[in-house]
């Protein structure tokens, strides 16, 4: 099949009379991303499982999936409520402390004026570029705690729409968020970041 | 014209490129007169850019044959492919 997107509709219909080709492709295709959603909403120990289950929930499905969604959105969504149930349970049975719903307000108001000027503007770092960002190994592990440290929503819009680089409208379909929230999660996340290099530049660590 | 506090909070959307023309507008007249957004605008692009282009962990290669193997049982025969998990 090769590694180019074969037709949908066609894709669609090899893998309902069960052609393990077409199976093979979708789940190298898919598995980069269904893990690393995973691991953004329930965290690396339980995320392989929550894949392997969606699998599971997706073959069995196969037979009803109409194809009003893409293939990949109709499966990440599986996904995206598998996950979210499974970090339900693991926080009654207190393994976790994470909250899918829990989304803090990220709020620099401090700030800033009571009329909304600068009041502490923002910490001129040595280089304020991606590539130096990418060049710094410190900077690095900075961004990844940064990243660690979210909550699970803000982690998923932020994985899916800045690294996997997914469209908006398929984000919030997938992780069943209105418009105006995915917007709110994605710019805290991001704003969050930011703090925590400038936390670094300041010489307060990450 | 828009308070700095207001431009942070627009900042994401701003990169997105999703904001009508009349708010982008707002917000480049503001830049242009402050260079303190400026710099949020620009340290939060470099950010977002910079986390796009991180590696992301992937999956070795006998990880991902050993996963086909487990579910290919399955897909094939659902009906009693459970029995053979694990
Ligand atoms: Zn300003």
């Amino acid at each position: 099949m090769g590694s180019s997107p074969p037709n949908e509709e066609a894709l669609i219909k090899r893998l309902r009379a069960r052609d393990e080709e077409a199976f093979v492709w979708v789940v190298r295709t898919y598995q980069g991303k269904m893990l690393s959603l995973a691991r953004a909403i329930v965290g690396e120990p339980f995320a392989e499982e929550i894949v392997q289950d969606t699998w599971l929930a997706v073959i069995r499905g196969l037979p009803h999936f109409e194809g009003r969604a893409r293939l990949e959105t109709w499966i990440l969504r599986i996904l995206s409520n598998t996950a979210k149930t499974r970090l339900q349970r693991e926080r009654r049975r207190r393994h976790t402390h994470l909250v899918w719903e829990d989304n803090p307000p990220f709020s620099e108001g401090h700030r800033f004026h009571a009329r909304g000027h600068w009041l502490s503007p923002p910490w001129p770092w040595h280089e304020e570029t991606p590539e130096a960002l990418l060049a710094s190994e410190e900077l690095q592990r900075c961004l990844t705690k940064a990243v660690a440290a979210l909550p699970p929503a803000q982690r998923a819009v932020l994985i899916l729409r800045d690294r996997e680089g997914m469209a908006m409208e398929d984000i919030c379909n997938i992780l069943e968020i209105s418009a105006t929230n995915g917007r709110v999660l994605l710019y805290r996340a991001r704003a969050q970041l930011r703090a925590a290099i400038e936390n670094y530049e300041r010489g307060k660590g990450c | 014209m828009l308070s700095c506090r207001e431009v942070t909070e627009q900042a994401s959307d701003y990169l997105e490129s999703t904001l009508p023309w009349q708010q982008r507008l707002g917000i480049r007249l503001h830049l242009f007169l402050c260079r303190h957004c400026r710099r949020y605008l620009r340290q939060l692009r470099a950010v977002t850019i910079a986390f796009r282009q991180m590696p992301r962990p992937e999956i070795p290669e006998e990880v991902m044959d050993k996963q086909i193997d487990r579910l290919r049982a399955y897909f094939l025969q659902p009906e009693d492919g459970i029995k053979k998990m694990d």
